[in-house]
């Protein structure tokens, strides 16, 4: 089972884990390297992930064993086919021994083996029955829904439930050696967009209009600056001299400000005033509303969206929450461990006002909505890191931006346009003949057609693409498989961790260049 | 458009099965050097296009924080070596669908050993592969596989992941940019003074405690406090000593003694809060009370207080005499005890606990904050890189890409030549990289020209093959036969030889200069000194020089008469057949045979190190992306646990040493490997 997570009261996110000290301790081993790249708080959103996987030949096992070796929760793999001689040797995850057995238990079976935290389930039975049997209405209860070499008409209809329920879902394709990976997100929220360990932005300190228990800390320890020795004067930390520059101004100048930290200042050698001064003019001058703000008031998301119009009143009352980590500076510890106590007790503090304001009109302001204490604590821990990204639904031409799109990509240097309508075109064809096409100018009529349909009649493709993707007849090949699985393992992770903005469309990956160029598929 | 394609497709578009494949594919000999996360990637994909004989060489064993993204490896392997269970599973994986084309059977070796051993890994052992792939987590391997890839004439891919970034860049041997044709930047560094007396970073004390480390408890033979960072250590645990005293007499030495010894010097601590030692009396007892309590654990996020820390001091080094007290006896290869010491690893919970405690008290000490936690300093002592198995996955789909076409069109007639301009480097972005329209999260780049100066590959490459004992030859006859004799360099007036590798494990490879011969009037004292250095080493057998098989030479021989001055750089690999060809007694030149390889050619002296890297002279350019901002992945991974994000990764390539020349390291310190 996966590890449930909770707020504990420090506000830290830690892994709640039912099992002993020693099983978290393997789980923390485990996941170190990652771990630092997308912090506790994305692994724990990982760990209470559900993925379905649609497609479990070489493409969907590639991106499968990605996600499960980082250590999803949970993951569905449904797949129509049996195992065929041809698979092994291209999907790693099953072997000779395997061939006439349902491809999703032996994948789901080798993915338990790989890691034992995961739970696997497998979903069999003919392609026709296939989302019957995943049951249409379950695909609002994953985190994200990845469909791999899929006919078309499925894949179709995959997206429209996960659009009608806010799922992600990540579509992969391979044909030879070029493949893309599409990423359709009706609305997400990203967390953290530079990534765990990142420096603690500036803005999140408030230091345009200091708190009171941090002026009240400020004047405690370091009032009046003039009677401090030189040591003790050239030790007082940066932040402690900004607020005590600002804090008796209603709206502090740059100008006032910096005049004021200059005349302290008793010498050119201390470091911690010209970082003041540094700090003062970056302060002052950006003061403005988290960038967030304005997008998070719009969201979907009726929680985030309620969180946003408390942040508003609470702005409005006692300013918004303030970060609970301070930066590094330097300073001795006493100093160090005094304001990020300050800190910490203030954005609790702040925390526990918000929830209040959100309390208090829960009818109105949610609709309803349960708005949970780590998501609470997440948005405030992350108000300056946070982003919204939107694109716009599924549609077979998303990626051509039917249209839209000049003609550069098709027929610029990277044409990756071209090699998508491509493989429409051939998939198209290949829904209604089986056997692999030998005749171009089949294939040349479907792609008049598809071209038509979208909208892109006037685009001219190259003929030797054309001649090559007839050559490649839509084999899958293990290198290509690899790379479009791994992007599409990628990009998921982006999503399921909320840490990092993920592709806003199609990625299109030329094996024969090396190249993967994204194309956008903006919200309408 | 004949090159816009490499046919790289199956035949049929079926089954990828034997008959379908190119015949060079499944006749290509790979070797991979690493089986971690993309090795494993690696030569999983390799066997996934076809590829049949594969060799893994690593010196690693498997630990738990490897699971997260090598999946050939379960949590039944933990200690076991990585090449081996690799092999295996992957000869599990194969075997059975290939065993029925008898015509190119499975070969996949597992070699356990470190490619920085190069009698064993020597110029023989890589010509015969077709393809080496490197996937290494070091600059210094990365240097010794690129140096042999180049003495060996065989084409290297070179790979790099960290994060969601990476980086893929084949090398054709003299044909394209190699591994040191672009300068890497230096691991980080910081002065010896700041982390000696003036710390005032969190990272200084780690630093410094590593150095510790090393002094404490690393291998006695090692010079480990070179740098002279710790002021008159002899604070090794004494034979017969407890070890609770030892601890109380290192605590003494390292916070009280050494502390009082550094605020004494007044001149340091105008302006800045001078450091106070730790008040052991009053901390000691404490501490001893929550011996049994404090929690053991080196993946610890958030902070101690300092009585923890200094009775996890205290427990770590109790271990950690415990494990050196055995060390003398038997040499334990999954924690790296042995020789008298301890290797410092970074899973290695003691080692990474002392480390970090003693980073922290001394933090204390020197008023630094925030104190680190056991995770960060994991994360600065061990050069931490992020790693998930996606980003691994796509730099090893790549590298293999690039293999695959290297070997299919090198077996093409009349292809050849069309390989350099068919191969790209390639670089994965987290972000789409590039101008609104084209965006790219992969990015490829045509293969460079290689650097006209590059330390590594514009230099002559020749093995030299000895049919005469190394017990018996001087490196005086070695220069005259060998060098002047078979080469034809050497006649120069000034000659200089350096070792690259060699059996002497204290031969720092780029450092040890054997020899010198400089006919210029130079002032007195520093003619004297290579005089001293020319008559110690030239009558000395090269078995007591260690030198043997598998040694590398770097030989510099200017020519100071010619107009304009001119030199001449190779770099010669020694190999010994078997012994039962050496003759007993070395009389002609005859005892020397090239068996590969040229001697370069000579070139106008180079006044002082022009190398710095710029675009111009490297032929063309991709445009789109600078090399700046992309060189720096695989640089990047070396040496960085921070976040090697693109942007940050742009400072200016530092200036590039030339082989040979002494690292002059004097005044920084980086933290050891």
């Amino acid at each position: 089972m996966p590890a449930h997570c909770k707020a504990t009261r420090d506000g830290a996110l830690r892994m709640r884990l039912s099992v002993d000290e020693a099983a978290q301790r393997a789980l923390q081993e485990r996941y170190d390297r990652q771990l630092r790249l997308w912090g506790e708080r994305g692994q724990c959103q990982l760990q209470r992930a559900r993925m379905l996987v649609v497609g479990a030949s070489a493409i969907g096992a590639e991106l499968l064993k990605s996600v499960v070796l980082s250590g999803i929760g949970h993951c569905t793999v449904a797949d129509a086919a049996r195992v065929r001689p041809e698979d092994v040797g291209s999907n790693f995850l099953v072997s000779e021994a395997d061939v006439g057995l349902w491809r999703a238990e032996v994948v789901c079976e080798a993915l338990r083996e790989m890691n034992a935290a995961v739970s696997v389930e497998a979903v069999v039975g003919e392609p026709a029955q296939l989302l019957e049997r995943v049951g249409a209405a379950s695909i609002a209860t994953y985190s994200l829904v990845a469909v791999a070499r899929q006919p078309r008409s499925l894949v179709q209809q995959v997206a429209d439930v996960c659009w009608e329920h806010d799922v992600p879902l990540v579509v992969l394709q391979s044909h030879g050696l070029v493949g893309y990976v599409t990423l359709v997100v009706r609305e997400h929220i990203v967390m953290d967009v530079a990534g765990s360990g990142s420096a603690v932005p500036l803005a999140s300190l408030q230091l345009a209009r200091p708190f009171t228990e941090v002026v009240q800390f400020c004047r405690d320890h370091y009032w009046p600056l003039e009677q401090l020795d030189d040591d003790a004067h050239a030790h007082v930390p940066w932040l402690a001299l900004l607020v005590l520059a600002v804090e008796d101004e209603p709206q502090p100048s740059v100008e006032t400000v910096l005049r004021r930290l200059e005349r302290w200042r008793r010498h050119n050698s201390e470091p911690n005033f010209t970082e003041a001064l540094l700090m003062a003019k970056r302060v002052l001058r950006g003061a403005s509303d988290p960038p967030m703000l304005l997008t998070l008031e719009r969201c979907r998301s009726r929680p985030v969206e309620a969180v946003a119009r408390a942040l508003r009143t609470l702005q409005a009352k006692r300013g918004l929450p303030v970060s609970r980590a301070i930066p590094e500076m330097h300073c001795d510890t006493a100093s160090f461990v005094g304001l990020q106590e300050v800190y910490r007790q203030r954005a609790a503090e702040d925390v526990a006002a918000l929830r209040e304001v959100l309390a208090a009109d829960a009818e109105t302001a949610t609709g309803g909505a349960c708005v949970d204490d780590p998501l609470l604590q997440a948005i405030c821990d992350n108000l300056y890191n946070m982003a919204c990204m939107r694109t716009g639904p599924y549609r077979p031409e998303s990626g051509c931006g039917a249209g839209k799109r000049r003609a550069d990509d098709f027929e610029g240097e990277d044409g990756a346009a071209s090699w998508l309508v491509l493989m429409h075109a051939y998939d198209a064809i290949r829904e209604k003949h089986r056997a692999p096409l030998e005749d171009a100018t089949v294939l040349e009529a479907a792609l008049q057609r598809v071209l038509q349909q979208f909208d892109l009649a006037k685009v001219h493709i190259r003929p030797a693409r054309i001649q090559e993707t007839l050559r490649a007849a839509a084999v899958e090949l293990h290198p290509v498989a690899a790379v479009v699985g791994a992007i599409g393992a990628q990009e998921a992770l982006k999503v399921l961790t909320q840490c990092f903005v993920p592709i806003d469309g199609t990625v299109v990956y030329d094996g024969y260049a090396c190249r993967a160029t994204v194309l956008s598929n903006p919200p309408e | 458009m004949a090159t816009e394609f490499v046919d790289l497709l199956p035949a049929t578009s079926s089954a990828p099965a034997d008959h379908a494949l190119h015949p060079a594919v499944l006749r290509a000999r790979v070797l991979v050097v690493g089986a971690g996360g993309v090795g494993s990637e690696v030569a999983k994909t390799l066997l996934g296009c076809g590829f049949r004989r594969l060799t893994l060489v690593d010196l690693d064993t498997i630990d738990r924080s490897n699971l997260n993204r090598q999946f050939l490896f379960r949590r039944a392997d933990v200690g076991e070596r990585k090449c081996q269970v690799a092999a295996q599973r992957l000869r599990e994986w194969m075997a059975p669908a290939t065993a029925a084309t008898s015509e190119c059977p499975l070969e996949v070796d597992g070699l356990h050993g470190n490619v920085m051993d190069s009698a064993r890994f020597d110029v023989l052992f890589y010509r015969q592969f077709d393809v080496v792939v490197n996937a290494l987590d070091n600059a210094e391997a990365r240097r010794q596989v690129n140096g042999m890839c180049l003495a060996a004439d065989r084409p290297l891919v070179e790979t790099g992941s960290t994060g969601y970034l990476g980086q893929v860049m084949p090398v054709l041997p003299f044909r394209t940019e190699c591994y040191e044709c672009t300068p890497k930047p230096p691991p980080r560094q910081y002065a010896v003074c700041t982390i000696r007396s003036t710390p005032d970073r969190p990272v200084h004390c780690v630093v410094w405690a590593r150095h510790l480390f090393q002094a404490l408890f690393g291998k006695v033979s090692s010079d480990a406090d070179a740098d002279g960072l710790l002021s008159d250590v002899d604070c090794r645990p004494e034979a017969n000593e407890l070890a609770d005293t030892y601890v109380q007499r290192l605590l003494h030495a390292l916070y009280v003694r050494d502390v009082e010894a550094q605020r004494s010097m007044e001149d340091l601590w105008r302006g800045r809060r001078a450091p106070e030692p730790l008040p052991l009396a009053e901390l000691l007892p404490q501490a001893e009370a929550r011996l049994p309590h404090v929690p053991y654990r080196a993946n610890v996020q958030e902070a101690w207080p300092l009585v923890d820390w200094l009775a996890v001091f205290w427990l770590a080094t109790r271990q950690l005499v415990r494990r050196l007290s055995g060390t003398s006896t038997t040499a334990n290869t999954t924690t790296g005890d042995g020789d008298g010491g301890i290797a410092f690893d970074k899973d290695d919970t003691d080692a990474l606990l002392l480390v970090a405690a003693a980073a922290n008290l001394r933090a204390h000490c020197y008023h630094i904050a925030p104190l680190p936690s056991a995770f960060q300093v994991k994360g600065i002592a061990g050069n931490i890189v992020h790693a998930v198995a996606a980003t691994n996955a796509v730099v090893a789909g790549l590298a293999v890409t690039e293999v695959l076409k290297y070997v299919v069109l090198s077996s093409v007639a009349g292809a050849a030549t069309m390989v350099p301009n068919a191969l790209r480097s390639v670089f994965v972005r987290r972000v789409p990289a590039g101008t609104r329209d084209t965006r790219r999260l992969l990015q490829p780049e045509r293969l460079h020209a290689p650097h006209p100066h590059c330390p590594a590959c514009s230099i002559g490459k020749v093995a030299v093959e000895a049919l005469v004992d190394a017990a018996q030859v001087t490196l005086g006859d070695w220069v005259r036969d060998c060098l002047c004799g078979l080469l034809g360099v050497g006649r120069a007036e000034e000659l200089s030889i350096s070792v690259l590798s060699s059996e002497n494990k204290e031969h720092r490879p780029g450092i040890a200069v054997l020899y010198e011969q400089n006919a210029e009037v130079d002032d007195g004292e520093e003619e004297e000194e290579e005089e001293d250095l020319w008559r110690r080493n030239a009558a000395k057998s090269l078995a007591a020089l260690r030198l043997g098989h598998g040694s590398r030479l770097h030989v510099t021989a200017v020519d100071r008469a010619a107009d304009p001055p001119t030199e001449l750089m190779m770099e010669v690999c020694l190999l010994w057949p078997t012994t039962a060809t050496v003759q007993a007694s070395p009389s002609s030149s005859m005892l020397w045979r090239v068996a590969f390889g040229h001697a370069g050619t000579r070139r106008p002296l180079q006044m002082e190190e022009g190398v710095g890297g710029s675009g111009g002279e490297h032929g063309e350019r991709n445009e789109g992306l600078t090399s700046t901002a992309a060189d720096h992945v695989i640089a990047v991974l070396d040496d960085s646990d921070e976040e090697g994000d693109e942007e940050s990764a742009k400072e200016p390539p530092p200036k590039q040493r030339r082989i040979g020349q002494a690292h002059a390291a004097h005044g920084v310190v980086d933290i050891p490997d």
